[in-house]
């Protein structure tokens, strides 16, 4: 049967990053035995959701020595948990310091840093090799500056990030993809919108630009950052982007702070030489850190063994 | 990093970026169009000056023989009832190639200033553009210390 494993998890259906880490969790830790799904707030009984079965409480007899992980440890779980019986070891991936010395839990991490050198679990983030082998439909052109912008509001202006760039690199295509449109920028004008109406779509922008400019990558994987490189385009993100710079650290992208940086690191990728280096530094970084399911289901089995 | 890993809450969400007023896009591109074709080689024209040669220039009573020089005396005889109105098409020809003329120097001159103005629009721009970043970035620094 297996060891089995519980997973409370708040972001569950929620669409974000934290949702799809969470599943992704899941889905390993099934091939290890049986996974028992909570999730707060659901209505009495049991929600098949794919391969899991959805509760809003925990089983009647929680198996011993069962490891627990939740996506976001809040204020409030701690009584939920207390409820636990003979549960194994708590793992979170996302919670304050504070909540974890609470409750004794640790902290899964997704990505590499530098407190904790080779602790990263990594993740499974699938892509479809395919995409790199036709460019997007409607885009003549490749080797352009993809913008991923993160606004969900309709603007006719780019984002700030855009507009400096395609100011101050007049000859280069800026594509701009946000609310499933790519909109393309040159010389300050705009000049045509496509869609972007599937996930390959957005591969196929990936693949074939010359570098990836996040403006709003995920928190906990920064996923897109982590699909791009793994079509060997680099990256350039905020500093900020905790994750995001991670990835960005290991040789695979550049940071910015100021448009001054973004202008710069965006040149710099310019040159063909420089853009090798970053996209094959991309490629061996990521591959192995999220292009190996196997390895990661390894990786977690082991976590959770401790 | 090392504070991502104690706790990951601050540094998840990247602060927004003082972009000092982005640089504003133009309504339409900058970019120079392809140049005006010449009147002067058109079709018009020139069928006008292959047309006026074919009727009064130095060949015109050599081209055809026998019938159809007479029938060509005949037709020009209709087409050209009197020296005045011969005149007149002449010099009405000549206003139109002058006109060509100057039509096609404007069309010149026009596209030098449409590539001028594109090459102005895109280096100032982009110089000005970088200097206005940099000097973002020189303010920022010299506030933060």
């Amino acid at each position: 049967m297996g060891d089995s494993t519980l997973v409370l998890s708040h972001h569950w259906q929620a669409g974000s990053e934290l949702s799809y880490v969470i599943r992704t969790l899941a889905g390993a830790v099934s091939r290890r035995g049986p996974v028992h799904v909570v999730v707060p707030g659901l209505e009495e009984g049991v929600r098949a959701d794919g391969a899991f079965d959805l509760k809003p409480t925990w089983p009647s007899s929680v198996p011993a020595g069962a490891p627990v992980i939740v996506d976001e440890l809040r204020p409030g779980d701690e009584q939920m948990l207390g409820r636990l019986e003979g549960s194994g070891r708590l793992f979170a991936v996302d919670s304050t310091g504070e909540l974890l010395g609470t409750t004794g839990g640790e902290r899964l991490t997704l990505v590499p840093n530098s407190a904790a050198p080779g602790a990263e679990l990594g993740l499974h983030v699938p892509v479809n090799p395919l995409a790199a082998t036709h460019r997007h439909n409607g885009l003549g052109f490749v080797d352009y500056v993809l913008i991923l912008s993160g606004r969900t509001e309709s603007q006719s202006e780019p984002p700030a990030e855009a507009a400096w760039l395609t100011a101050a690199l007049p000859s280069a295509d800026v594509v701009v993809v946000e609310r499933a449109e790519a909109t393309v920028w040159r010389g300050r004008a705009r000049r045509g919108v496509v869609g972007v109406d599937s996930r390959t779509d957005l591969w196929r922008l990936m693949a074939h630009a010359s570098v990836c400019v996040d403006l709003a990558p995920g928190a906990f994987i920064a996923r897109e950052c982590v699909e791009s490189l793994l079509f060997g385009t680099p990256i350039i993100v905020p500093g900020q982007a905790a994750a995001a710079a991670a990835h960005a650290q290991s040789g695979a992208g550049l940071m910015f702070d100021t448009m001054a940086e973004l202008i710069d690191a965006v040149t710099r990728v310019g040159d063909p030489d420089r853009r090798r280096a970053l996209s094959e530094a991309g490629l061996t970084y990521a591959q192995p850190l999220y292009g190996d399911p196997p390895a990661f289901v390894a990786k977690v089995a082991q976590a959770l063994r401790g | 990093m090392a504070t991502m890993a104690l706790d990951p809450r601050p540094a998840v969400n990247p602060g927004p970026i003082d972009a000092g007023g982005a640089p504003r896009m133009l309504s339409r591109p900058a970019d120079a169009p392809p140049p005006l074709p010449h009147v002067r080689g058109g079709d018009a024209v020139r069928s006008l000056h292959l047309d006026w040669a074919a009727l009064h220039g130095p060949n015109a009573n050599a081209t055809p023989s026998g019938v159809g020089r007479r029938v060509l005396d005949k037709v020009r005889r209709i087409l050209s009832p009197g020296r005045g109105d011969h005149e007149l098409v002449g010099a009405l020809i000549r206003a139109v190639d002058a006109l060509a003329v100057r039509c096609d120097e404007l069309a010149d001159r026009l596209s030098t200033q449409e590539v001028l103005m594109e090459d102005v629009a895109t280096s100032y721009g982009e110089d000005i553009t970088r200097l206005r970043a940099d000097l973002a970035q020189l303010r920022a620094t010299m506030r933060d210390g």
